[in-house]
């Protein structure tokens, strides 16, 4: 025995020095740049999986670097996301490259990737430094009641959220325009929501997200009173089925708050879903993930839809922020969130028509054009934003004083980008907008 | 072709130290020479997920064995599968290693026609995986190469004599695999085997 110890110890010690020296790098110790493969897509071939380099990483095997660092089930504690770092699974093939071993990896190495291109976006579209980088993503988000197929940004933990995808097509932790989507919100959030000042109605509107931080928070106890008990993004319910509760005085005060609330979740929502456009050149993203939101939320327009000729009329959205006292508020908040949905379609449809109509009058090629409204919103939204508030102490913003806000923002208006945007603002209000032209360029003005 | 020298050499220096020991031992009667096989091992062996969590793998494992009265020599074949993904967005993971193993027999028993024994074991080896990504359909297939491996475990098996040349066998034994890339590394697991012996 005396003997054969010895001998064992050294084989285990041969065969440890094997693998140690066998010239293989253990992924946790991979960083800088490298390749891995994803399922990335492109405006003209959809999705396909691609080698793609990452680069800034600290780690591989938790895939987090410059950015974005990763948590998987987290909590939020002190308005922090908190856990630990998934752990990714990878081989490298014969070409040096490396490969995602289960779909979790896969997602992570493509939130990544589209996180690194959006962070090269912002800075193209002028947005560098509103957000801090490395982005904070809980993967793997466990929610009270098993919400599932669904992803949220919120504002005040400033991360974005993928709890589990169990249906049958695209994950949405790979589909780049639910991403890019869920990145403008944080841009949203921080150029109007986050700076409105205390007491003003912009305070009022919580992240200013459709689905954002109420099921999230669910799953802490806090009451959830927006999305459907599956998580799904919502349905829209139609007023007539809602029923009837409990009638009560109107108060000018709420009916403000609910009609801010939904304009500004609606115009939040609309902006990201022409992010996901711009980002992907897709206008049926959302769709490639969650087929059944595909009539509600194309970006495609026509005559049945009319989504890229008019905006939700204030009227008709002041009308509906009126009834919340005759239905129970649970439906009423439902219905309110379907007239979001509505807002938002309708803007995404205009701000898809708007750079289409650009790119035709600027002799641009698409991807350009499509980059160049984005910049244009990004300019908008601090206007928008200290309107908004103006409008909202005194009355209503009227959705179409968007298409206002932006108009300033476009520094060489042409006659074509005018009167389409004319056209939407006279389609949807009573007020009347006409072009006039100012040197080479147009600006809206007053119609006699 | 560097890595098979190599365990030419390995197994080469350890059996002849065994050949040396048992030389220099006193022994009642000369033991008969074995080859086991094991055509139906049951493997278990423990990955961390992407949680940190421990997620079972049951391999498929074959393996066979030469077995000398105080060492016993095993070449061991195990693979297993990984799926996850949906329909449209897929990944296949295919893991598949060969070994030898350097057993001692450090304690032993005979009672009529059973034998008992006690061993500690150290192998080395090579594993390749293999992953297909699906995507709407489109395939790509990568694979590692071959990448080395080695592993220590201790276990016990204990046999019968049904003829003169012929009986069966089963070993329990527990493990640790170890691989640059292996999560945890060194992965744990456990083989129950059962196989066929024939004396020489």
């Amino acid at each position: 025995m005396k003997r054969v110890l010895p001998k064992i110890t050294a084989a285990i010690l041969m065969a440890t020095a094997v693998t140690a020296c066998s010239g293989q790098k253990d992924t946790s110790n991979v960083s800088g740049s490298v390749e891995v493969l994803a399922p990335m897509n492109n405006a003209k071939s959809g999705y396909s999986l691609q080698f793609i380099e990452l680069s800034g990483l600290d780690s591989l095997r938790e895939v987090s670097g410059r950015f974005v660092r990763f948590f998987i089930s987290p909590r939020i504690i002190s308005d922090r996301l908190n856990g630990s770092a998934p752990q990714g699974r990878f081989i490298k093939n014969t070409d040096n490259k490396y490969i995602p071993a289960n779909d979790m990896t896969q997602q992570m190495v493509t939130i990544y990737a589209h996180m690194q291109n959006l962070a090269q976006l912002d800075e193209d579209l002028g947005a560098a430094g509103v957000n801090h980088w490395p982005r904070d993503i809980g993967v793997g988000v466990r929610v009270a009641g098993g919400m599932k197929n669904n992803a949220f940004y919120d504002g005040k933990i400033d991360a974005m959220l993928f709890v589990p995808y169990d249906k049958a097509d695209l994950p949405i932790a790979v589909n780049g325009g639910i991403l890019a989507h869920e990145h403008f919100h944080s841009l949203f959030y921080k150029l109007v929501i986050k700076s409105a000042a205390s007491g003003s109605t912009l305070s009022d509107v919580g992240t200013g997200s459709i689905h954002d931080r109420q099921s999230f928070l669910n799953a802490m106890g806090v009451v959830d009173s927006s999305l459907d008990a599956d998580g799904e993004m919502r349905t829209r319910v139609e007023i007539g089925d809602v029923p009837t509760a409990r009638p009560a005085a109107l108060s000018e005060r709420r009916v403000k708050n609910y009609y801010a609330t939904a304009f500004m979740r609606g115009l939040n929502e609309g902006l990201a879903d022409f992010w996901g456009w711009m980002y992907t050149g897709d206008p049926d993203f959302i769709a490639t993930s969650l087929p059944s939101e595909k009539v509600n939320r194309t970006l495609k327009y026509s005559a049945e839809t009319n989504g890229a000729l008019a905006l939700i009329p204030m009227g008709q959205l002041r009308s509906a922020a009126s009834l919340y006292n005759q239905y129970a508020k649970a439906d009423f908040d439902k219905y309110m969130l379907g007239m979001a949905y509505n807002i938002g379609t309708r803007y995404a449809r205009v701000m898809k028509k708007l750079t289409e109509v650009s790119a035709e009058a600027r002799s641009v090629d698409a991807l350009a054009m499509r980059k160049e409204v984005a910049k244009w919103i990004i300019k908008s939204l601090p206007t928008f934003k200290d309107d908004f508030a103006k409008s909202s102490a005194d009355g209503f913003y009227a959705p179409s004083q968007y298409i206002e806000n932006l108009a300033k923002a476009i520094p060489d208006m042409n006659k074509a980008e005018c009167e389409y945007l004319v056209g939407v603002i006279n389609n949807t209000d009573s007020s009347k907008r006409a072009c006039s032209e100012d040197g080479n360029t147009f600006k809206m003005v007053e119609a006699e | 072709m560097k890595w098979s020298l190599f365990i030419a050499t390995l197994c080469f220096s350890l059996f002849s130290h065994a050949q040396e020991s048992r030389a220099k031992m006193p022994r009642p009667a000369p033991e008969k020479d074995q080859l086991q096989i094991f055509p139906l091992d049951l493997e278990m062996r423990y990955e961390k997920n992407a949680e940190g969590e421990f997620v079972d793998r049951k391999p498929l494992n074959l393996s066979f064995a030469y077995r000398a009265p105080d060492w016993s020599v095993l070449f061991e074949y195990s693979k297993f599968d990984e799926e996850s993904g949906n329909p449209t967005s897929k990944i296949e993971r295919k893991h598949e290693e060969m070994m030898v193993w350097g057993r001692w027999h450090l304690w032993k028993l005979k009672e009529g026609r059973t034998r008992l024994s006690v061993y500690a074991a150290a192998g080395v080896g090579g594993y390749q995986e293999e992953v297909t990504t699906t995507l709407s359909g489109n395939s790509q297939t990568d694979k590692t190469g071959y990448q080395m491996l080695g592993g220590f475990g201790g276990g016990a098996d204990i046999s019968y004599q049904m003829t003169k040349s012929f009986g069966v066998i089963a070993a329990v034994e527990g493990r640790g695999l170890m691989a640059q890339d292996f999560d945890p590394n060194p992965t744990w697991g456990a083989v129950l085997r059962t196989g066929v012996l024939f004396y020489f």
